[in-house]
C-alpha cells in the first residue's frame, strides 16, 4: 500500500490554474523532495495534501484512507504532519509547552482540564528526549519568541515530528537558516526521519541532495520529471528551467 | 527526573493559598461594617465574573462583548425561579440557572464560533444585546424594564440558619475560591494549553491534531457558566435584575475590568474588578454623574502607562517590596 | 576615493541586548560590498540601523561625510538610499505597476528610473504590469522589490538577503541584475547568505560575528581562506 497516492489533483486561483490534473505515489519510507520554480505550485501542493486549501478536483489518499476533504485535524489523525516554509510557533509559551502541546496533540489527554498538564510523566519524558536530541532542553522554560531563528526552526519541525506521523510534509525546512544551520539541520532531520515518509518542497540543493532518494519537478502545476537526484541534475530540461547552466 | 517532589508538598502548595485568602476573608467577617462586606461581596462576584470572561479573552484569543448574556440569564432564571415559579432552595436554583446558560450558551456558540475575529465581536454583541431586548419586552416573565425586584437571599436550606449578609458574604467567598481553584486548574491543564495554542495559531493547532472549532465551544459555554454562576449571586447580593445586566454595558464592563486588572494570568481581572469597584464607589461618593468619564479614563491610563494592566506592576512592586523588606 | 556610506563604531541594541558592538565598514561609492554572517550575528540589525528603525545608541553613520544617524526612517530615502528588504515586501494587494508607481512619488527629477527603464531591466514585470503583488512568484516579487527601490532614483541600495527562497536559476538571474545595476553607478550594500552569489558579485566583503565585524577582505581571498569559511560562515570544506 502507498504511503501517499494523489490522483488527477487540480488547483486553481480564478483564472489561474496552478496545479493541473497532477498525480503522484509515494511509497512507505520514501524521502521525496518536490523542487520547481517559484510559482510553480509546490506550496500549494503541500497546502491542498495538508488540508490548508481544498482541491478542486482529484483524490488523495494516505495508507489507503481517503483524505480528500477531511478536516485538517482529521487528516494528522490519519498520520499526515506537516511543517511552515515560514516558522509558526507558539510565540507566548515555553518550548516545554509548545512540545507538549504537539505531543498531546493525537491523545485523548487533551480534553482534560482539571490535571495539570505537567503532571503526565510519559508525555513530559518525551518532550525532554526530543528537546534533548535538539539541544534545546537548556531552554526550555524560555518563550519560543524569545530563542533565535534558528532555533525556532528547530521547534517547527520538532513540532510535527512530535505527531510521530506516518507522512510527513516539510515546506522549505531550511528557509532562513544560514550556512552552517543548514547542514546541522540536514543531519538532523536525516536521524529524525529515518523510517518515516518525507516530502518536502526546497530551493536549496544540499538540502534536496543530503535528504531525497528521488526528486520530483513542479513546473507550471505539473510533474516533468521523476527520478533519483543525480538523475534530476542531470536532466537538461531540468537544467534549462530551475537549475541554470552553473551547477556546484 | 526534573518533576518529582515529594507528594505532600506539592499538594500543600497548591491548596494552601486558597485557604489562607478564604481564611483571611471570612475572618474578617465580625470587624467590617455590613457595608462593606456588601463591597467585598459585590467585588468578589464581579471578580469571578471577570475571570470567566478572561478565560475566553485571554487565555483563548475569543474576544466576546456578549459575555454579559450569560451573566444576565444566570441572575435571571434564579430570579424567575425564586419569584415567578416560589422555588427557593439555593440548590435547586444554582443548578437550574447554571443549566440554563449552558443551554443558552450551546445555542450561542454555534451561531458565533461560525466567525471569527472581528465578526464574532459582532456576533456576540448582537446576541447581547438580543437578550436585553428580550428580557425587555417580555414583561410577564422578566418584569420588563422595570426587571426583577425583591429578590431575597439565597435559601441554603439549612435549620437554624437565617441567610443575612454575613452568612453571604461567606457564601459567595466559598463560591470565589472554588471558581479561582477550578479556574487555575482549567487553565493550566492540557485543555488549557490548548486554548493558549489556540489563541496564538489556531491554524497550527489545526495542524497538530486539535480539534480547534470544539475546544473553542467548550470554553464558550464553560466560561458562560461561571458567568451565569456570577449572575445568580449578583441577582441576591442586590435583589434586581434588570435588562441592562445582559447588554453591551455589562460586557463592557467586564472587559474593562479584564484589561485594567491585566489578562495574563487568571487572578488578574479579579484584582481589575477590585479597582472598578472600587473607583465606583468613590466616584459615587464625589462626582457620581462623572462616572462614565472617570472608568474611561483609567481604561486609558492603564493602557497607556501601566501595559498587561495592573497585576504584573502591582507584583513586580510587591517583589521589591519584599527585597527592601528583606534587606532592612 | 571616498565612501558613500560609512559606519563608524556603532552600538545598537534591542531594548538590552547588545546587538551590534562597534561595527565599522566602508562602502566606496561605486561598488557592491557583501556583508556576511550567520543567523543572528547583526546583518539586518545593521540594514535596520542605517535607516532608522533601529537607531545606534552610540556612533555615527556618515552619507556622503552627512551624519544620518539621527535621520527617521522617511528621510532616508531622500538622502539617497533605497532598501530591498529581506521577504521582499512588496504590497501584495497593489499590481505591479501601482507597485512601482506608489514609490515613484518621491523620486529626483533628472535622468533617472521609470517605468520604462524598469521594464526594460525586467521585461517579466511588464508582462505581469496588472497582475496583484501577491499573485506574483517569489522571483517576480524580488525584480519587483528592486524595481520598486529603482523607481526611488538612489544613489545607493540596501538589499536584504534578495536570493532567499529564490529557485537557483532565479538566482543566477538576480546576479546577472545585480552586476548591471552596478554597471550604472550604483553603491550597493548587500546582505547575502549565498556565499557563491556574494562572491559572484561584490567587490569587497565583511563578515559579522556576535555583532562585530570579524573579518574583511576581497572576495577571491575569502574564497580561499578555509578557515573563516569554516568559522565565521559554517561552510563545510
Amino acid at each position: 500500500m502507498e504511503a501517499l497516492r494523489i490522483e488527477g489533483l487540480s488547483k486553481n486561483f480564478g483564472a489561474l490554474d496552478v496545479l493541473k490534473d497532477i498525480s503522484l505515489r509515494v511509497q512507505k519510507g520514501e524521502h521525496v523532495a518536490v523542487i520547481g520554480p517559484n510559482g510553480a505550485g509546490k506550496t500549494t501542493l503541500l497546502n491542498v495534501i495538508s488540508g490548508e486549501l481544498p482541491a478542486d478536483a482529484g483524490k488523495m489518499h494516505i495508507f489507503g484512507q481517503d483524505i480528500t476533504g477531511m478536516a485538517r485535524y482529521h487528516r494528522v489523525h490519519a498520520g499526515l504532519a506537516r511543517s511552515f516554509q515560514v516558522t509558526r510557533v507558539f510565540g507566548s509559551l515555553t518550548l516545554l509547552q509548545n512540545t507538549l502541546l504537539a505531543i498531546q496533540g493525537m491523545r485523548p489527554s487533551r480534553f482534560q482540564m482539571y490535571r495539570s498538564a505537567f503532571a503526565y510523566e510519559k508525555i513530559i519524558a518525551k518532550a525532554e528526549k526530543l528537546l534533548q536530541l535538539l539541544g534545546l532542553w537548556e531552554k526550555k522554560d524560555e518563550l519560543a519568541r524569545t530563542i533565535s531563528y534558528g532555533e525556532q526552526r528547530k521547534i517547527e519541525i520538532a513540532l510535527s515530528l512530535s505527531l510521530e506521523p506516518k507522512v510527513l510534509l516539510l515546506d522549505e525546512p531550511s528557509a532562513g537558516l544560514d550556512l552552517g544551520e543548514v547542514l546541522d539541520f540536514i543531519e538532523l532531520i536525516k536521524d529524525m526521519a529515518r523510517e518515516k515518509t518525507l516530502i518536502f518542497a526546497a530551493h536549496d540543493m544540499d538540502v534536496v541532495f543530503g535528504l531525497a532518494d528521488r526528486v520530483v519537478v513542479l513546473y507550471y502545476g505539473q510533474f516533468i520529471a521523476d527520478g533519483t537526484p543525480e538523475e534530476i541534475k542531470a536532466n537538461p530540461k531540468v537544467r534549462e528551467i530551475y537549475l541554470g547552466v552553473r551547477q556546484k | 527526573m526534573v518533576f518529582r517532589k515529594p507528594i505532600w508538598r506539592s499538594q500543600i502548595a497548591q491548596w494552601a493559598p486558597y485557604v489562607i485568602t478564604g481564611i483571611a476573608l471570612v475572618a474578617l467577617t465580625p470587624f467590617i461594617s455590613d457595608y462593606f462586606k456588601y463591597l467585598i461581596t459585590k467585588i468578589l462576584i464581579y471578580a469571578v465574573f471577570a475571570m470567566s470572561h478572561n478565560l475566553l479573552y485571554g487565555y483563548s484569543g475569543l474576544f466576546t462583548l456578549g459575555h454579559a448574556a450569560f451573566f444576565g440569564v444566570g441572575g435571571y432564571t434564579a430570579g424567575i425561579l425564586i419569584i415567578r415559579y416560589d422555588i427557593h432552595s439555593f440548590w435547586l436554583v444554582l443548578p437550574a440557572s447554571i443549566l440554563m446558560v449552558l443551554l443558552v450558551a450551546a445555542v450561542f456558540g454555534v451561531i458565533a464560533l461560525q466567525a471569527k475575529g472581528l465578526f464574532f465581536l459582532f456576533i456576540t454583541l448582537a446576541l447581547g444585546q438580543l437578550c436585553e431586548n428580550v428580557a425587555t419586552k417580555w414583561r410577564t416573565m422578566t418584569g420588563g424594564s422595570n426587571g426583577l425586584v425583591g429578590i431575597p437571599y439565597p435559601d441554603l436550606g439549612l435549620p437554624g440558619l437565617t441567610m443575612n449578609p454575613s452568612y453571604f458574604y461567606i457564601l459567595v467567598i466559598c463560591v470565589f475560591i472554588v471558581s479561582c481553584f477550578l479556574l487555575y486548574r482549567l487553565t493550566h491543564s492540557p485543555f488549557g494549553e490548548a486554548l493558549k495554542g489556540i489563541r496564538d495559531d489556531e491554524g497550527r493547532m489545526a495542524h497538530l491534531g486539535y480539534n480547534t472549532w470544539l475546544h473553542k465551544y467548550l470554553v464558550f459555554i464553560i466560561g458562560g457558566m461561571f458567568a451565569g454562576m456570577a449572575g445568580v449571586l449578583f441577582g441576591h447580593l442586590n435583589g434586581i435584575i434588570i435588562p441592562a445586566h445582559l447588554g453591551i454595558s455589562t460586557s463592557t464592563m467586564a472587559m474593562l475590568m479584564v484589561i485594567i486588572g491585566g489578562s495574563a494570568n487568571v487572578f488578574g481581572p479579579a484584582v481589575g474588578a477590585a479597582a472598578v469597584t472600587i473607583l465606583e464607589l468613590v466616584s459615587s461618593i464625589y462626582v457620581p454623574e462623572r462616572w462614565p468619564l472617570i472608568l474611561g479614563s483609567a481604561f486609558v491610563f492603564v493602557v497607556l502607562l501601566l501595559r498587561g494592566g495592573i497585576t504584573p506592576h502591582l507584583v513586580r512592586l510587591l517583589s521589591r517590596f519584599k527585597v527592601f523588606i528583606w534587606k532592612h | 576615493m571616498k565612501p558613500i556610506l560609512e559606519l563608524d563604531d556603532i552600538h545598537t541594541y534591542y531594548g538590552e541586548s547588545h546587538v551590534l558592538q562597534g561595527v565599522s565598514l566602508k562602502i566606496p561609492e561605486g561598488s557592491v560590498v557583501a556583508l556576511m554572517g550567520r543567523n543572528g550575528m547583526g546583518k539586518t540589525t545593521t540594514i535596520h540601523s542605517i535607516i532608522g528603525i533601529t537607531p545606534p545608541r552610540r556612533g555615527r553613520i556618515l552619507y556622503r561625510g552627512q551624519d544620518i544617524t539621527r535621520l527617521q526612517s522617511y528621510q532616508i530615502p531622500r538622502v539617497g538610499i533605497a532598501l530591498i528588504p529581506q521577504g521582499r515586501r512588496i504590497f501584495p494587494f497593489l499590481t505591479v505597476k501601482e507597485n512601482l508607481t506608489v514609490a515613484a512619488a518621491h523620486s529626483k527629477k533628472g535622468d533617472g528610473w521609470t517605468l520604462e527603464k524598469v521594464y526594460s531591466l525586467f521585461p517579466v514585470l511588464e508582462h505581469r504590469s496588472n497582475l496583484r503583488g501577491n499573485l506574483l512568484s517569489g522571483g517576480e516579487q524580488q525584480m519587483l522589490a528592486i524595481g520598486r527601490g529603482l523607481m526611488t532614483n538612489p544613489e545607493m541600495l540596501l538589499m536584504d538577503e534578495p536570493s532567499e527562497g529564490l529557485a537557483p536559476l532565479v538566482v543566477s538571474n538576480l546576479i546577472s541584475i545585480i552586476d548591471q545595476l552596478h554597471q550604472t553607478g550604483l553603491s550597493i550594500l548587500l546582505v547575502e547568505q549565498n556565499l557563491n552569489m556574494a562572491l559572484a558579485v561584490a567587490d569587497y566583503v565583511y563578515i559579522l560575528n556576535k555583532g562585530r565585524v570579524v573579518y574583511d577582505a576581497l572576495p577571491s581571498d575569502l574564497e580561499k581562506n578555509e578557515e573563516a569559511l569554516t568559522n565565521y560562515l559554517g561552510v563545510a570544506a
